[in-house]
């Protein structure tokens, strides 16, 4: 893999147009006559170029509505799904290159944290067990005291006393607790959590959000959080990417993100967003329809058909780029063309049955308020 | 006349080691058209309350002690015929599972028809028919996908269906429980919309059963805070929520994240709520509590009240004074018997 693409000194992962599709399944009459009328077969674009950094101890928010790819952008990164398209490149060293040595190395740097730790331990296995298997698969020696230190930072203690329980023994925290445990004894340097506290009780999701804002802080680890809840994102995380439909709409610092949202989808989901203080009012936009269809994607935008600012032509045909903006008052990057690029792409120049020439000047309908 | 009022309650389960007290002497009183959020964690009761007033509890539970009055006549003692009438022409509930709720080989049209029949008798089709229609209209679904099943509509259409189907009779007292839990945000958001809005259209009271205290913040009047099947603290929304007096309630508010705070350290309340097969003598939430002390083991606490807030707290009138200051500090939610514990077993 070539190095020229932009070395950002800090980055860990570099995750490049990620695209992962999955083939609709529609039986296999119909899959019979497809291959008889040589019709392509459907596919569910999950991902759908999805680019971002992950830098060196960073807490990345991934956050969007079900459906929006976020757990599946999740699961590519620590190659539980193998990409359709596009690459990470993982400390200067492209996946799709790597040698099988180097795979199992990057598979032991890269964890994850499930959202159900009902379903994610293995009941026939004691805690012990669960914890030592990873350290087995890549065969790390002096078990116990590995085993006993990930269970004594997850806060289970006496650990010994955990050794010997099954999952069903033990309470959702502590479950998930076990998860993290698991998780950690590699020593990986990223790891992905996927809804990590939202089927636990809210009096025990305090207790693992701080355990898991301590894994950060003394492994240094990166994280890459993802959740539907904003605030608890807010919470955890430094830099925010608001997904829909299967692209980023939206990236930056979480602060940012939040208090000053660009993309008229982050302003949507933020403003939905119930606050735990009566009376405090907030501005409610009602979006028309639901997610589209990730099959058969539209053209152009694909938030186009509920988007309360929708400018015509150039939502419908182009696909605006997840970029930086001249003319947004924010620093995010921001897919839409109600910005004008910060790096003179001109979305108008695609434009069918238009002429690109002249396009500049009357460029977005917010050029307008361009103040630099 | 309150719409309803509810008057030392004791629900209990029947288990092979003798009777859990889910929702133990709990007393409230819903006023018409003002809606009351019930939280807590899960296992505090609130769902059991739920039941008890709709009528569905499971076989084993029971309704040991204490009144439910609605409008005026007590349901505990009411046949199980009488109940059924009252059961969506007058309370009606939404469940957190849509799925579950609706039958998967009707229609949602012969579903919501069926219920305003056997409500009604007399209805005719094309009267059933246009209600179908409306509430189709008021809670944002196309009427002509009523025709559809189930399977047919995505999560966010089958909940605004059950609603739709909830609200149909226009019944007096809607339980909502978790309405919303199982939705995005976005549809949470207009769900809610749509409840309130209807609420003011028919005039109906709502009791909310929630765990998310920024949905009870949003939609309701007053607030009942249970703790192991015993109300906690119960008052005016601003109140519970900006200088409640249960050191639950001061605790149980530090635990959530707020969209619109940058930096807050959320905090927990270290260890479990108390078994209720055999619950403890005294205050339930001595274990996990700052302030508690020998007379909260043994002594079971009063009605304290403050400003408008009901508070069982034996120190009540010492939070401003004490816990309030130091709600904040981790240190404080360690000074606990229950994160003693931990903590000891940590050293051994």
């Amino acid at each position: 893999m070539s190095t020229v693409t932009d070395p950002d000194e800090d980055a860990l992962l570099e995750v490049r147009d990620l695209r992962k599709y999955f083939k609709v399944d529609q039986g296999w009459i119909s899959s019979i006559l497809q291959t008889v009328s040589r019709d392509e077969p459907d596919y569910v674009h999950a991902v759908d170029g999805v680019s971002f950094d992950l830098r060196r101890g960073e807490t990345l928010g991934l956050a969007g509505e079900s459906g929006c790819g976020k757990t599946t952008t999740g699961m590519s990164l620590v190659k539980l799904h193998e990409p359709t398209d596009g690459d990470i490149i993982y400390d200067g060293q492209s996946l799709n290159d790597a040698t099988d040595g180097e795979i199992r190395q990057f598979r032991r740097n890269a964890q994850m944290i499930f959202q159900d730790p009902f379903e994610s331990l293995n009941p026939r296995m004691t805690v012990y067990d669960t914890v030592a298997e990873p350290l087995r698969i890549h065969n790390i020696t002096n078990e116990t005291a590995r085993v006993q230190r990930a269970l004594e930072f997850a806060e289970l203690l006496p650990a010994e006393q955990y050794f010997d329980q099954y999952p069903h023994e033990l309470s959702g925290g502590q479950r998930q607790r076990v998860a993290i445990a698991r998780a950690l004894v590699l020593d990986p340097d990223f790891i992905v959590a996927d809804e990590p506290v939202s089927m636990l009780d809210v009096s025990l999701r305090a207790g693992v959000l701080s355990l898991l804002e301590r894994m950060t802080d003394e492994f240094g680890l990166s994280v890459v959080y993802i959740s539907h809840d904003l605030s608890l994102l807010r919470h955890m995380c430094d830099r925010l990417a608001i997904m829909y439909m299967g692209k980023i709409v939206e990236k930056g610092p979480t602060d940012e993100v939040i208090e000053n949202p660009q993309h008229p989808y982050t302003r949507s989901l933020i403003n939905a967003v119930p606050v735990p203080e009566p009376n405090v009012g907030r501005e409610r936009v009602e979006l028309q329809g639901e997610v589209g269809d990730v099959i058969d994607i539209p053209t152009g935008c694909r938030f186009k058909n509920r988007c309360p600012e929708y400018i015509g032509d150039v939502c419908d045909q182009v696909i605006p780029p997840l970029e930086a903006k001249a003319d947004s008052d924010g620093v995010a990057d921001v897919a839409c063309h109600l910005y004008e690029s910060a790096e003179g792409y001109d979305p108008y120049a695609e434009l069918e049955g238009r002429p690109s020439a002249g396009t500049e000047e009357s460029a977005g309908p917010g050029s307008a308020q361009a103040d630099d | 006349m309150s719409l309803l009022e509810v008057e030392n309650l004791e629900v209990y389960y029947e288990t092979e080691e003798g009777p859990a007290q889910a929702v133990d002497d709990v007393s409230f009183t819903l006023e018409e058209g003002e809606n009351l959020g019930i939280v807590g964690e899960s296992g505090c009761g609130k769902t059991t309350l739920a039941k008890a007033i709709i009528g569905i509890l499971p076989d084993a539970g029971y309704v040991n002690n204490g009144t439910i009055r609605f409008k005026g006549d007590d349901l505990t003692a009411m046949s199980a015929e009488g109940r059924r009438r009252l059961k969506w022409e007058e309370i009606s509930m939404i469940a957190q599972s849509a799925m579950n709720s609706l039958d998967p080989v009707y229609t949602i049209r012969e579903q919501i028809v069926e219920a305003i029949e056997t409500h009604r008798p007399g209805t005719g089709r094309v009267e059933s028919t246009e209600i179908v229609t409306d509430m189709f209209e008021l809670v944002g679904l196309d009427p002509d996908r009523a025709d559809d099943y189930p399977h047919q509509f995505s999560g966010g259409m089958r909940q605004r269906a059950m609603i739709a189907m909830a609200l149909a009779l226009e019944p007096s007292l809607i339980l909502a429980d978790e309405p919303t839990t199982a939705l995005d945000v976005i549809m949470q958001d207009q769900i809610l919309k749509r409840i309130s809005q209807i609420q003011d259209e028919i005039n109906s009271s709502m009791l909310v059963i929630t765990h998310d205290v920024s949905v009870v913040a949003e939609t309701c009047d007053r607030v009942l805070v249970m703790y192991a099947g015993k109300v906690a603290e119960e008052g005016p929304v601003d109140e519970i929520f900006n200088q409640p007096y249960h050191p639950y309630t001061i605790g149980l508010k530090r635990a959530f994240p707020n969209i619109r705070m940058s930096d807050q350290d959320l905090l927990s309340i270290k260890g479990y709520p108390p078994e209720l097969i055999d619950p403890p003598e005294g205050c339930r939430f001595a274990e996990r509590c700052p302030m508690a002390d020998e007379r909260c083991r043994v002594e079971e606490p009063e009605a304290h009240y403050m400003n408008d807030l009901r508070t069982y707290c034996h120190y009540a009138e010492d939070i401003d004074r004490d816990l309030r200051p130091r709600a904040d500090r981790e240190e404080t939610w360690e000074q606990t018997e229950a994160a003693r514990a931990v903590q000891q077993e940590a050293d051994d």
